[in-house]
């Protein structure tokens, strides 16, 4: 099943606002994932990620805003059709890991037979079936992990949260995580992932939430956003120099060629009609889109300045 | 509600699995075992086979013992004359302490009596065995030597009657009368006492043990964090159920074992020993009785369970959980250091205010309805009170379940805990 920005979101949340006292943990937050969908939920610590996805998922209750999911307020049976890996891991770590998941399984719905069967699919795919018989305790931090992500999924769930699924992993379970993901997504599943890397953003998500001290800073499509920032600095690889070169604020060295900051009002296109006209060779002209970390830092440390 | 019961099954099986909790359930039955054991084997060392008394000698042999008798009665002769074999011994008259001892020494007697020629009037009589090494329970066939002596006294000096009142002077029965003088109706009832008594032990023993793996089990479980996973599928409040459920059965199953086991204690101990009571029906509770003890152990576990919930829910570790619990736990139990007020007066002030307290009452209202001093409606006014609390108990508890159980870190504050409770 592709993505689809047509059909109707898993879940949709508008003005979520929740506090604490005097503080304002979360302040009017709305959003919404569709089926097939990958949104990264991203923000400093502290900004309100874990209380915004509580409230998703009716652990806490807002004060004001709603949530629906499958089209309905959250009841009982919504809940079984949802996937959760808390940034706080916890499993019970006198048990072994078969009862774990059968529990867990069970109290999202499933027959015991059911939960076993799909908790060995499972343990297969993430190469844990060699520790079913093991307890939670005996196992390292990193397989301890896998098999909390493997609770998460062994239901089948149809939104599945991911808070911070990647700490603490080696590269390789990361890499055998991030391909579940993305299997997840390719059968339609919704997820929303939340996270301090940017770059796992940037290789897993379709959309961002951007959110600092509790409010949404920053909302849409990974690519659309990264074009939004992009605007003012182009990339050129040519054989000239940019040093004095009309419209040129400022350029830094970048690998085989050079990063321009423009000057205000001035367009990549004029940059690219400029070069020419001095006779320049060029290799490569294209936008310097920022990363997901430099806007990050370019957006929540405007905020916080 | 199948997710309460779920719960209710890992609960209850997780418990079970626990091995403190399987040492704890099991002393009861390996201490039973050993004390009949051990009781057993004093009486295959101790038992006189008709009488009951204590013999070194084996049950089926009899015991030989002498004695020496040096008294004069009122017709110029030996007091101890007749009745030589009583029971299992046989009482061998020897001319002089000599010939006693001799015999002593040679093992042909166990032992030998001197009847003094002040006998009559001091009552003293020697008694002359060999040294045995270590502890011995050797009471040397006193029973024997009492009859002995009385029936040489008396035995056709009286009559046989008075003879029996010699050797037992009165069997007393008593009466209690009303203010009219008349008999009052004795509402005495073994079977209810029993069964008060036991629920009141049971209540403390097994329901803290059942209410403290609630407690170490929920900050356990916030403690290894996965706290959050549960709550993601199930709400508080039947998380908060299902545990007092499971727990609870955990708890009832320890009850039945040590109640199979106080049975068959009972039982096998009657066998061995002869108990002086009968172990018949009227030992069994009425149906009201044993329906109200079963109310007070229910909604007792119930509030405590609760109210040591609602802790584990707001702590963040073991070791506070176990401090504050002790704020529901000494109340509980404080009826149990009132015990002797309450039994002098089990109708009195302090009885009745306890009784209404709910934290007090399941424990003051066992004890009262086990001496016989609460009647009429009183006990279903007390049950009334204890229900309506526990009614209110769950529904704070859930507020707090709801607020708390994701608080990991933070110290626990007493004014945001009210605001909590208030709903704001």
């Amino acid at each position: 099943m592709a993505t689809s920005s047509t059909s109707a979101p898993v879940i949709q949340a508008t003005g979520l606002r929740k506090s604490y006292g005097d503080l304002v943990a979360v302040d009017d937050v709305s959003l919404s994932v569709r089926p097939g969908e990958i949104v990264g939920i991203v923000g400093p610590n502290g900004s309100g990620k874990t209380t915004t996805i509580r409230m998703l998922l009716d652990i806490i209750q807002p004060d004001e805003g709603e949530v629906y999911v499958f089209d309905a307020a959250l009841t009982p049976g919504a809940r079984e059709r949802i996937g959760y890996l808390p940034e706080e891991r916890g499993l019970y770590r006198g048990l072994r890991v078969i009862p774990n998941l059968l529990y867990l399984a069970e109290l999202k719905g499933l027959s015991r037979e059911l939960a076993l069967s799909r908790a060995d699919r499972l343990l297969e795919r993430l190469g844990l079936e060699q520790h079913r018989g093991k307890k939670i305790q005996e196992l390292s931090r990193g397989l301890g992990q896998l098999v909390q992500f493997a609770s998460t999924l062994v239901h089948d769930p149809e939104f599945v949260v991911l808070d911070e699924p990647f700490s603490g992993l080696d590269p390789v379970n990361v890499r055998v995580m991030k391909d579940v993901v993305a299997e997840l997504r390719g059968a339609g599943v919704a997820i929303m992932f939340s996270t301090h890397q940017m770059s796992d953003v940037e290789e897993l998500c379709d959309r961002i939430l951007m959110i600092d001290k509790g409010q949404v800073v920053l909302d849409g499509p990974v690519a659309e956003i990264k074009r939004r920032f992009a605007g003012s600095e182009v990339f050129v690889a040519s054989d000239q120099d940019p040093e004095g070169i009309d419209g040129v604020l400022e350029w830094r060295r970048d690998g085989v060629g050079y990063v321009l900051r423009l000057s205000p009002g001035y367009a990549p296109e004029g940059m690219l009609r400029t070069l020419l006209d001095r006779g320049a060779k060029i290799d490569r002209f294209e936008l310097a889109t920022p990363s997901l970390e430099q806007i990050f830092l370019q957006v929540v440390g405007s905020r916080h300045a | 509600m199948r997710k309460t019961w779920l719960v209710a099954r890992h609960e209850f099986s997780v418990t079970l699995g626990r091995l403190s909790f399987r040492i704890f359930v099991a002393s009861v039955p390996v201490l039973a075992i050993v004390a009949l054991i051990g009781i057993a084997v004093f009486q295959a060392l101790t038992s006189d086979d008709s009488s009951g008394e204590v013999s070194s000698a084996s049950a089926t042999e009899p015991t030989a013992v002498g004695y020496v008798d040096l008294t004069t009665g009122a017709d110029g002769r030996p007091l101890f004359t007749r009745f030589h074999l009583q029971g299992s011994t046989v009482f061998t008259l020897y001319p002089h302490r000599d010939a006693a001892m001799q015999d002593l020494l040679a093992g042909r007697i166990d032992r030998y009596y001197v009847f003094g020629t002040d006998y009559l009037e001091t009552g003293t009589v020697l008694e002359v065995r060999e040294q045995r090494a270590g502890l011995t329970f050797d009471e040397g066939g006193r029973g024997a030597l009492h009859r002995f002596i009385l029936e040489n006294l008396f035995e056709g000096q009286v009559q046989p009657q008075q003879l029996d009142r010699i050797r037992t002077p009165y069997r007393l029965v008593t009466v209690e009368v009303g203010e009219s003088g008349a008999p009052a109706e004795s509402d005495f009832d073994v079977g209810a006492t029993l069964i008060f008594i036991a629920a009141g032990i049971l209540l403390l023993v097994a329901g803290f043990t059942a209410s403290g793996y609630l407690l170490q089990g929920l900050t356990e479980e916030k403690e290894n964090r996965i706290m959050e996973v549960l709550l993601s599928s199930i709400k508080p409040e039947h998380m908060m159920f299902g545990k007092l459920l499971g727990l609870g059965a955990a708890s009832l199953l320890q009850v039945a074992v040590w109640a199979a086991t106080a049975v068959a204690f009972l039982l096998i101990l009657n066998l061995i020993v002869d108990l002086p009571i009968e172990l018949g029906s009227e030992l069994l509770p009425s149906p009201g009785s044993l329906l109200i003890a079963f109310a007070y152990f229910l909604l007792g576990y119930a509030l405590i369970g609760t109210l040591l919930a609602a802790i584990g829910a707001v702590t963040t570790n073991q070791r506070q959980a176990g401090n504050i619990s002790a704020f529901v736990i000494l109340p509980t139990v404080a009826p149990m250091w009132l015990l002797s007020a309450l039994l002098e007066n089990p109708d009195g002030m302090l009885a009745r205010v306890l009784s209404f307290v709910p934290i007090t009452a399941p424990m003051t209202s066992l004890a009262r309805l086990s001496l016989g001093g609460m009647g009429g409606v009183e006990p279903y006014l007390s049950l009334l009170v204890l229900a309506l609390s526990v009614v209110a108990v769950v529904w704070l508890t859930t507020r707090l379940f709801r607020a708390y159980l994701l608080v990991y870190d933070q110290q626990l504050r007493l004014g945001q805990l009210v605001r909590t409770l208030r709903g704001r």
